[in-house]
């Protein structure tokens, strides 16, 4: 399958974004952008099914 | 009903439908690579009588209801409600999803249209916002504030600090990142008394010599310099 990925974006310095950077964990961003957009949004419907399951082992009763 | 939102399926029932429409908000980000949860697929679509019906079509076999409103309305999901509508949140058998006829900051569809992307997503192509577009969308919406304001305004009547916000000001968007007119960076915080807010000053970030650059730190490109 060949690879669409999201184009090269130059974006000019910015002083609201630079002020939140410092509080991000970059590392996340840059595995992340090492997939494709489509893996991307794998890991994240992966992440949610993980999320829903937690919620539901938190209402039952051990 | 899924206890999550079923992104794919969202995704395969408006393409194979034909809908016109452009992924914006947290998928949008995600797309781009931000490392962050969302719990909806918000998507701007076309407002064209074409596009309503078939829009209409794709979602009618998962069961749209308004998100949030009580059981038993008589909300009835046809090409008459989205018509005389705009924008809906709407809670599915696939879970939550925003369709938005306009968008605060991006207009109509037709508007969104030459800043967006196309992206191969759960195995079809579809499109996508753009991120210098997605990052003014968020700004518009309040989720990044910037704001530019006097540096002598203030926030409350009480109030008469100089550095703090106007009447007009989002006061109680407490903790957010605003600049002022005069370039001045500042994260608006809560009084101790009352209910208004006040900028604190943060050094000018762009004038940091050790900070690393490499990517944007907002969900961005690694090549964003």
């Amino acid at each position: 399958m060949p690879r669409r990925d999201a184009p090269t974006v130059a974006l000019p310095p910015d002083p609201v974004i630079e002020v939140y950077k410092k509080d991000i964990d970059r590392t996340l961003l840059r595995e992340t952008l090492k997939l494709t957009p489509g893996q991307r949004l794998a890991k994240l419907q992966e992440f949610m099914k993980a999320v829903s399951n937690l919620r539901g082992a938190a209402r039952r009763p051990v | 009903m899924n206890d999550y939102t079923d992104f794919s399926q969202f995704v395969h029932v408006l393409h194979d439908a034909g809908v016109q429409f452009i992924i914006v908000g947290g998928v949008a980000g995600t797309i781009h690579g931000a490392a962050r949860a969302t719990y909806d697929l918000d998507v701007v679509y076309a407002r064209d009588p074409v596009n309503l019906e078939r829009l209409t079509l794709a979602l009618q076999p998962l069961e749209p209801y308004l998100r949030g409103a009580p059981k038993g309305l008589p909300f009835r999901w046809d090409i008459d409600t989205l018509a005389r509508g705009l924008n809906f949140t709407l809670t599915t058998t696939a879970g939550a999803i925003d369709l938005l006829g306009e968008i605060t900051g991006g207009g109509w569809y037709e508007d969104l249209l030459p800043d967006t992307i196309e992206v191969e997503a759960f195995g079809v192509t579809c499109r996508c916002v753009t991120l210098p577009k997605l990052i003014a969308l968020k700004r518009a919406a309040g989720d990044l504030a910037i704001s530019t304001r006097s540096p002598s305004s203030k926030c409350s009547s009480t109030n008469s600090r100089a550095g703090d916000l106007s009447p007009h000001a989002p006061c109680r968007r407490f903790n957010r990142v605003v600049v002022r007119d005069d370039g001045a960076v500042g994260r608006v915080e809560r009084d101790h008394h009352g209910d208004g807010g006040h900028l604190v000053a943060l050094p000018d970030p762009l004038r940091r010599e050790d900070d690393a650059r490499g990517d944007c730190g907002f969900g961005g490109d690694d090549r964003c310099r």
